[in-house]
């Protein structure tokens, strides 16, 4: 073999040996793709079209669901606003506000490493710890209604902040509200990072005040990121569940979609609700049916309010 | 050369996750000790798995100890696999594997649907006459066999407790009807749990029926305010619906057992469950038990903050003596004896109050209601309480007794049960035989704190702890029957999604509601599932693909 015909095959082999490594390297995540996501999504499609060990095509379960939606006080219609009040307050009062904060911080006021500990604290813990906190301090007797207590504010003290229709999901919104301003302050705290010192030198230069500063220079060049949380943020609003699951899993006052569908399906093979996942599976594609358009929509929205800024 | 040594790395990696991925995809399977299928029941060691319930799991350590031991001679073994929580539909899918992928030789195991299972067999068995579970009737009508390997008396059948043995019944729409695949292995009773000392502490005897019980909370409501101690404490964040156990036994008190298996099963007295299933809901006896569930559940009676206590919240309250009682289950003390050990041990599992309108319609007043329940307690006979008792007639007297007799359960909840391609299946029904001996149940009596549903000697143990002696007594030697929420064969319920309450306005939540909204009377609940249950058959039946 010439060393010319070398060279020649060298590249091929290397071409090669690229493919098998992406191969394999691209090998695990498809198949966990196929396995966890691929297989789980069209075995509850085909689920939503069945009866329990039924083989045949039918569309009861969609029945079922106007079904349950037109009945007096459904539980549905509840679940469906408090969802999306939410996903209302996350965008329009916890962004905004979070926003606001990461600045402060970013702008390295005074204290701003005690306050950023502060504010990442929750996002750090895990739920089972902030859950256990939050549930003592607004638990009968707890500091929140010592408070109360101490202000004059009336509140029933037999059924608690949690326990009371009229507050209970006040108090889901706000652990929601007080465990999601550290996990979105730091994605957002690091997109601020990310924008060069040279802008906000020149932008000094021209005598760019606080404000000015956040709202044309900063917010542009992170919005992507924003983006990026909005649409998140939207692909939740029919899923989240969290909150109610871990602080008032029994009050309907407090339920979401997204937990109407999971006690479904956490209830499956418990006794007498046993083999009704057919349901909640239907109940889910009518409100992925819901949601798709709404974050395509949303998407194309976020993308037009402003152009993306390279750097 | 760091590049190349980064691609390595990458490979590694990536092999090392593609190997962790496709090993999560399998299990153990048949290994030398546990052979293949052709050679079902050949080996000697027996895998069980069992999950870590209220009823612990020190019982089933001591228990493969003592089976080793007594069958030394013959080498058989056991290995356990003890799982957390019931994770019943997992189990169900790894039965479903058949024995190429699943080596567990016994199930101790709850919330699994037995007749979804069994659908599966022709699938796994590939033969039509083979069930997937064994059959267990060659056990079940024998004596067991305990320590010294000598068949006992009686048969396992013979001394399991009334309802239990009825819940060890096959019963479903398939060929395998009235056969024996699954064993209920604990009482696992459902009721009142009493803290006596606050009864006693504000003057209150412990209620013989539900007048007394709605006067106790009366009374230790206006007594125990000062001292911030509460009538009853309950589980509002996660466990409302346990306010079941109550409700269900003091409807079946009033309607009989064989009333509330209607109720259950869906099955009218016209036999048609098609067509007329919904009248199961017209029974009186719903309105009367919601009656007294309505009295009740006042929120003057609850503790404070109880609407939204986790169920272990509740559990302290009754522990620590600042709630009279509480609606659990006999498992409070295994739940709760790392803290309150000495506190739940004097706490007691109360036989039901019986209802008053029992009474009432018997033609005697709730005293003479309470002397007949106290005689019926301490093994008097229906003559002596008709002789005691002025205006109580015979059968008024056979009523108080049978509605003094019952008791709820969540027993038939768990299951044993043995897949029929185990390569262990002989030994493993040996097991099971020394499981449920005298032997076997004494070790259950003395390692856990939970009991078996079948008559043994070895409930009589010297001192005690008086709530173990409560749960004992629940029982009544055999004498009472257990009912169950769970029974295997609600296929209407397990299928449609049909609860025992299912009108929107309130649904599964009915008890929780009954406190937050006074609307919710037992009237308005009984005639509004009445006629929404009515109006929404057609549509049950067709979830429940029976249409």
């Amino acid at each position: 073999m010439t060393s010319k015909e070398k060279r020649v095959r060298l590249p091929s082999q290397k071409r090669r040996r690229e493919l098998l490594f992406v191969g394999l390297a691209l090998f695990w995540p498809i198949m966990q793709f196929i396995v966890f996501w691929v297989v789980p999504n069209f075995n509850s499609i085909v689920m939503a079209f069945r009866v329990p060990d039924g083989e045949t095509f039918t569309i009861v379960n969609f029945q079922r669901f106007f079904h349950e939606l037109q009945q007096p006080n459904s539980p549905i219609i509840p679940s469906f606003w408090n969802s999306i009040i939410l996903f209302v307050v996350n965008i329009f009062v916890q962004f905004p506000l979070v926003i606001l904060l990461t600045y402060v911080l970013f702008k390295k006021v005074y204290g701003h490493k005690f306050f950023r500990v502060i504010f990442y604290t929750p996002a750090i813990l895990g739920a089972s710890v902030t859950t256990a906190l939050y549930r003592y301090l607004i638990s009968a007797n707890g500091p929140v209604e010592h408070m109360l207590d101490w202000m004059g504010v009336e509140y029933s003290k037999q059924l608690g902040l949690l326990g009371n229709p009229e507050t209970v999901f006040l108090m889901i919104v706000l652990y929601g509200f007080w465990t999601g301003v550290g996990t979105n302050m730091i994605m957002i705290l690091g997109a601020m990072n990310r924008v060069p010192d040279e802008i906000f030198d020149s932008a000094r230069i021209d005598g760019v005040g606080f404000w000015r500063e956040l709202f044309q220079i900063i917010l542009p060049m992170i919005w992507p990121t924003l983006t990026t949380l909005i649409i998140f943020s939207m692909t939740g609003i029919f899923t989240n569940s969290a909150a109610t699951m871990l602080l008032a899993p029994d009050a309907p006052e407090a339920s979401t979609i997204g937990w109407y569908i999971t006690r479904f399906t956490m209830s499956a093979g418990s006794g007498l609700t046993g083999e009704i996942l057919n349901y909640p599976a239907a109940v889910g594609l009518i409100f992925t049916a819901i949601s798709f358009p709404l974050i395509m929509f949303t998407k194309w929205l976020c993308d037009k309010i402003t152009n993306t800024v390279e750097y | 050369m760091l590049k190349k040594t980064k691609r390595m790395v990458a490979l590694v990696l990536a092999l090392l996750m593609t190997v962790g991925l496709l090993a999560g995809c399998g299990t153990e399977g048949n290994t030398p000790d546990n052979p293949s299928p052709d050679g079902a029941g050949v080996s000697k060691t027996v895998v069980i798995r069992c999950n870590e319930g209220g009823f612990g799991v020190q019982w089933l350590h001591a228990l493969a100890e003592a089976f080793e031991a007594a069958y030394q001679e013959e080498g058989y073994k056991v290995k356990l696999d003890i799982i957390a929580g019931s994770q019943g539909a997992l189990n169900e899918q790894q039965i479903k594997l058949g024995p190429e992928k699943n080596d567990t030789d016994i199930y101790i195991t709850g919330e699994f649907n037995v007749p979804s299972v069994m659908q599966f067999s022709y699938k796994v068995m590939k033969d039509e006459s083979t069930a997937l579970l064994e059959p267990l009737d060659d056990i079940y009508y024998a004596p067991a066999v305990g320590a010294d390997k000598q068949p006992e008396e009686k048969t396992i059948a013979e001394r399991f407790f009334p309802g239990f043995a009825d819940a060890n019944i096959y019963q479903s729409d398939d060929q395998w009807n009235g056969k024996v695949f699954t064993m209920v292995p604990f009482v696992n009773s459902t009721g009142i749990a009493v803290n006596p000392s606050v009864f006693e502490r504000y003057g209150v005897k412990l209620p013989k029926t539900t007048d007394e019980l709605i006067a106790a909370a009366q009374t230790i409501s206006e007594k125990g305010k000062a001292d911030n101690v509460y009538p009853y404490v309950w589980a509002g964040n996660n466990a409302s619906s346990y306010w079941l156990y109550l409700w269900e036994v003091l409807f079946a008190q009033y309607s009989g057992v064989s009333g509330y298996m209607d109720f259950l099963m869906c099955n009218p007295d016209s036999g048609d469950m098609i067509k007329d299933g919904w009248q199961v809901y017209e029974d009186t006896g719903i309105l009367e038990s919601l009656k007294v569930m309505d009295e009740l559940l006042n929120l003057d009676y609850s503790a404070d903050g109880a609407v939204n206590f986790t169920h272990t919240e509740a559990q302290h309250y009754l522990a620590v003596g600042e709630a009279g009682f509480m609606v659990t289950g006999d498992w409070l003390l295994e739940e709760m004896e790392q803290d309150y050990y000495d506190e739940v041990s004097n706490c007691m599992m109360l036989k039901t109050p019986v209802l008053s309108v029992i009474g009432t319609e018997c033609g005697i007043t709730d005293e003479q209601l309470s002397q007949a329940v106290e005689m019926v307690d301490t093994g008097k006979t229906d003559a002596d309480m008709v002789a005691a008792v002025s205006g109580l007639t015979e059968e008024g007297a056979a009523r108080i007794r049978a509605a003094r007799n019952i008791y709820p359960s969540i027993g038939a909840a768990v299951n044993c049960m043995i897949p029929a391609y185990s390569d262990a299946k002989d030994v493993a029904k040996v097991f099971l035989q020394f499981m449920f001996s005298e032997d076997g149940c004494r070790i259950v009596r003395e390692e856990g704190t939970a009991l078996m549903p079948v008559a043994c000697e070895s409930y009589d143990v010297e001192n005690p702890t008086p709530f173990m002696d409560s749960v004992v007594n629940l029982m009544n030697n055999g004498e009472a029957t257990a009912i169950f929420e769970t029974y295997h064969s609600a296929m209407m319920r397990t299928r449609s999604g049909l609860s025992f309450f299912n009108y929107s306005t309130y649904g599964a939540q009915v008890f929780r509601s009954m406190f937050m909204n006074e609307e919710y009377t037992a009237q308005y609940i009984y005639e509004t599932e009445k006629q929404y249950v009515k109006e929404s058959w057609a549509n049950y039946l067709a979830y429940a693909g029976l249409s």
